[in-house]
C-alpha cells in the first residue's frame, strides 16, 4: 500500500545545516515546540524525520505536592 | 487526520504531580488517548491552577512551569468573546463552574476530538467530554 502523502513542502539547509518545518508539515506531523527528531539518512538525497519524544515527558511528575498546594477555584457561588 | 484533545486543569494537576494519588492512572489514559497524530490543546484558563503552585514557589519556578506549558502544549487557546458566550450556554444548560463552560466550549469551537477532564460531573454535558478516574 502505498504512502499517504497528504502535503509537501520544500525548505532550504542554511549554513550550519539547520532547515525550518513550514507550520502546516509540522501541524499534519503532529510536532510540537520542544519534541525531539530521530533523523535518519536513506539514500542519497532523502532523508527521514521521526518523532522520538513524548510532549507531556518534560511536565509529567515534575511538581511533586502540587495539589496539597492549591485550591482548586470553582468560580462559582 | 490528526486528532485535537483539550486537557482540562483537573488533569493537568494530575499530570504534574506525582503525589497525586491518580497520577500513574491519569498518565496512563492519557497515553492510551494519544498517537503520533494526537495534537494536545490548554485554554489559559486550565492554567491558572497550575501557575498558582508555581507562584507559591517563586518568580522561577513560574518562568519554569510557563516554558513546560509552551514546550508541551505550544501556545495555549486564549478565551474570547465567542469562547465566552458559548460558555454561558454550556453554563446555562448543565448549571457548571465557570472553567468548566470554558473548556467545553474551548473543546466545542476548536472541534476538538475529546475533552479530557478529572472532573466526572461533567460526564455528558457533551459529547467530546471524557472523564477520566
Amino acid at each position: 500500500m502505498p504512502t499517504r502523502r497528504t502535503q509537501d513542502a520544500e525548505v532550504t539547509i542554511d549554513t550550519k545545516g539547520g532547515i525550518r518545518l513550514p507550520d502546516n508539515i509540522r501541524q499534519q506531523a503532529g510536532l510540537n515546540p520542544g519534541d525531539r527528531l530521530a533523523v535518519t539518512a536513506l539514500t542519497p538525497g532523502q532523508v527521514r524525520l521521526t518523532k522520538t519524544s513524548d510532549p507531556l515527558a518534560g511536565i509529567i511528575g515534575t511538581a511533586p505536592g502540587l495539589a496539597a498546594r492549591i485550591d482548586t477555584d470553582t468560580w462559582q457561588s | 487526520m490528526a486528532k485535537l484533545v483539550v486537557l482540562d486543569g483537573s488533569a493537568l494537576i494530575r499530570l504534574w504531580d506525582p503525589r497525586h494519588p491518580r497520577h500513574n492512572a491519569t498518565v496512563a489514559a492519557i497515553s492510551d488517548l494519544r498517537d503520533a497524530h494526537t495534537k494536545l490543546l490548554i485554554p489559559t484558563t486550565a492554567l491558572i491552577d497550575i501557575l498558582v503552585g508555581a507562584e507559591h514557589e517563586g518568580p522561577h519556578r513560574v518562568r519554569y512551569t510557563l516554558k513546560q506549558i509552551r514546550d508541551a502544549f505550544g501556545t495555549p487557546q486564549p478565551i474570547d468573546f465567542k469562547t465566552t458566550t458559548l460558555a454561558a450556554r454550556y453554563r446555562a444548560n448543565h448549571n457548571i463552574p465557570t472553567p468548566a463552560a470554558l473548556i467545553l466550549a474551548t473543546g466545542h469551537l476548536t472541534h476538538a476530538t475529546e475533552i479530557i477532564t478529572a472532573d466526572k460531573t461533567l460526564d455528558g454535558t457533551d459529547p467530546r467530554v471524557r472523564a477520566i478516574d
